[in-house]
């Protein structure tokens, strides 16, 4: 490391620029879209001119009301836990899978192999969600993998978005187990299976968290591959979001703003629980 | 499982390379059941990876390796009921002193109150009664160490290997340690294969050394057969020996450093030659002598160690304690007998 701190007044200048830039970039829409999904609108459709100061949560009590007896309308209640039980499955497959396949990179590094599965397992970060959601419904509408029907659907395209976050998160916490680790715990009797049970998991339990958190917050914001891949009743948040927005009227609009909101805390929430629990210089992220 | 007799370890030419780097060549040797063995050596020598394959850790390329003649070939690391005892510790960091003692009795089943006794009697035995509850980030370099050999010692292993158990410690602790070790493994009466770059840790704990060189063994034996008659010029340098001079023998006399020299049997070609520290004699008349100058003096109690500067090359030699009080003159002649004074090591 060899950072040094900014000593001259012009560079001081410039960094806070930047940062302010950042900050506006990053604050002003999330800002906005909280403000807004707070402030009233009238029934001209003309948002308050005070956003802030008139101040109600109509659009948060409005969620469950199908007022215009849409077809496949689901609440935005149903909406969200659906979001919350795919991002739940979600987790549990991404690291069930992004374990061993860590694991298996951890092992190989450097090695043609492990270059191979580097290169394949962050594939999904290349290729857009749109793309790999209809290649999902291109390659899965066959027997014996006939998923398109199935709820796990839409859980698997997330896993594979999620995977590459997951693999970065735990490989560099693997590669930092002294194999001499292993090596005791094999010499005192414990298995392959054992070893990898009672060393390799709880020594990487954090870069688990971690890991889960991303896939977790994945799952809960994906659009693409969702948008092509749930089944209309089933719509996951974005997904409601984006219809709330496809229909007119001022309360549509609010609604879509209320769930955004819901949508951005969650997610915060789960990035603030990495940070926390995020090990100085052992992510790649 | 066991055959009647026990027979203790047996390797045979085991030979190992990483790419073209040969780790060991050809080694083999025997530990009788309840002995205590050193291999000595410098490191990348092969030591580590010797003991790697005795604990089924690698594989070796060729050899075999018998514990009470079973080969060992098929069986691996965790069935095998070695102990090993790693330079660092390798203590687990997410657990504390008793969930790493106990790891090896967890891994045999032993049920909870078991555990508990006998966690407790290794933590005695290694003096650190009540350290149970303690994390072993908090542990200092001498209780870790302790801590590591409590944990190989635990589930009984019939043979105990370690790897520079005290690398990493400061000289005091080193030697005071070795001593308790030394206690500890005898009392047990465990086969023990101790590995060091160390040869006074090697003499001071083993009966037996085996000295290693290159990935090969260059000797084996006592620890006094290998001070008395060390096979090569290496193991004479490794083992501290000093007065070593390389010399070319021309039948009954060779050339060296310090200048032509008495040989006690005929030797043609370059070899070896190690004057015994202790041989020597200041002044009075003999047949062979040695002039040179007398260039310090150190008093060790017991005798008086002097360096003596002979045609540019310094050697030391031990003469009796009132030889440190102050001379009138700084040259030193030196009178010995070729047969007691003068040994012949093969180059």
């Amino acid at each position: 490391m060899t950072q040094q701190h900014l000593s001259t007044w012009s560079s001081r200048l410039g960094a806070a620029v930047v940062i302010s830039i950042l900050v506006g970039l990053l604050i002003t829409p999330l800002a906005a879209l909280a403000l807004r999904s707070v402030t009233p609108i009238y029934d001209h459709g003309q948002a308050s001119s005070q956003p802030g100061i008139e101040f109600n949560l109509d659009f948060y009590r409005e969620r469950n009301q199908n007022r215009r007896q849409s077809f496949f309308y689901a609440p935005p209640t149903t909406a969200m836990l659906i979001s919350l039980g795919y991002a739940a499955i979600t987790v549990t497959l991404s690291l069930a899978l992004g374990f061993p396949a860590a694991y298996a990179l951890a092992r190989n590094r450097g090695s043609l192999t492990g270059k191979a599965l580097d290169a394949a397992l962050m594939l999904p970060l290349g290729t857009s969600s749109v793309t790999l959601g209809l290649g999902f419904i291109l390659a899965l509408d066959h027997p014996p993998l006939d998923l398109r029907t199935s709820p796990l659907l839409v859980p698997l395209a997330h896993t594979l978005v999620a995977l590459p976050f997951v693999v970065r998160s735990l490989v560099p916490a693997l590669l930092s187990i002294k194999p001499r680790l292993r090596q005791a715990a094999s010499v005192l009797g414990a298995s392959p299976f054992q070893v990898t049970w009672r060393v390799d998991l709880p020594l990487v339990s954090r870069a688990l968290l971690v890991a889960g958190t991303f896939a977790f917050t994945i799952s809960l914001g994906e659009f693409g591959a969702t948008a092509l891949l749930a089944r209309p009743e089933y719509p996951t948040i974005p997904i409601a979001i984006y219809r709330f927005l496809g229909q007119p009227g001022a309360l549509n609009y609010g609604q879509a703003l209320a769930m955004s909101t819901l949508l951005m805390i969650v997610c915060a929430a789960g990035m603030l629980l990495i940070e926390r629990f995020r090990l100085p210089d052992t992510e790649a992220f | 499982m066991h055959p009647m007799q026990p027979t203790g370890l047996q390797v045979t030419g085991i030979t190992k390379s990483f790419g073209s780097l040969k780790a060991l060549r050809d080694v083999s040797f025997h530990l009788s059941p309840g002995s205590m063995t050193a291999v000595l050596g410098p490191s990348g020598c092969g030591k580590s990876t010797l003991l790697n394959i005795i604990a089924g850790l690698e594989t070796a390329d060729h050899g075999e390796v018998f514990w009470d003649d079973q080969p060992l070939a098929t069986i691996p690391a965790h069935l095998r009921g070695f102990g090993l005892m790693f330079q660092d510790y390798a203590l687990f960091p997410h657990l504390n002193v008793f969930e790493n003692v106990s790891f090896g009795l967890r891994m045999a089943h032993m049920p909870l109150p078991a555990m508990h006794r006998r966690v407790q009697e290794v933590l005695e035995l290694v003096g650190l009664r009540d350290f149970e509850k303690r994390e072993v980030n908090n542990l200092s370099g001498g209780e870790a160490q302790r801590i590591a050999l409590a944990r190989s010692l635990a589930p009984q292993p019939h043979f105990l290997m370690l790897d520079e158990p005290f690398g990493s410690l400061d000289r005091n602790l080193r030697e005071r340690l070795t001593g308790e070790l030394r206690l500890i493994l005898r009392s047990l009466g465990l086969t023990t294969l101790y590995v060091t770059h160390d040869q006074e840790e090697a003499f001071s704990l083993a009966s037996h050394i085996i000295v290693m060189n290159q990935g090969q063994v260059v000797q084996m034996g006592a620890p006094q057969e290998i001070f008395q008659a060390p096979a090569n010029a290496f193991v004479a340098r490794f083992i501290g020996l000093r007065n070593l001079l390389s010399a070319v023998g021309f039948g009954e006399r060779a050339q060296t450093d310090i200048g032509w020299l008495p040989l006690p049997y005929p030797v043609n070609g370059p070899i070896t030659l190690l004057l015994r520290p202790d041989s020597m004699r200041l002044a009075g008349e003999a047949e062979y002598q040695l002039e040179g100058t007398l260039t310090e003096r150190i008093f060790l109690g017991h005798s008086c160690r002097a360096a003596i500067n002979i045609n540019g090359t310094t050697l030391s030699f031990d003469f009796p304690p009132q030889t440190c009080l102050p001379a009138e003159t700084d040259v030193a002649r030196l009178s010995f007998d070729p047969a007691t004074a003068i040994q012949i090591i093969p180059a």
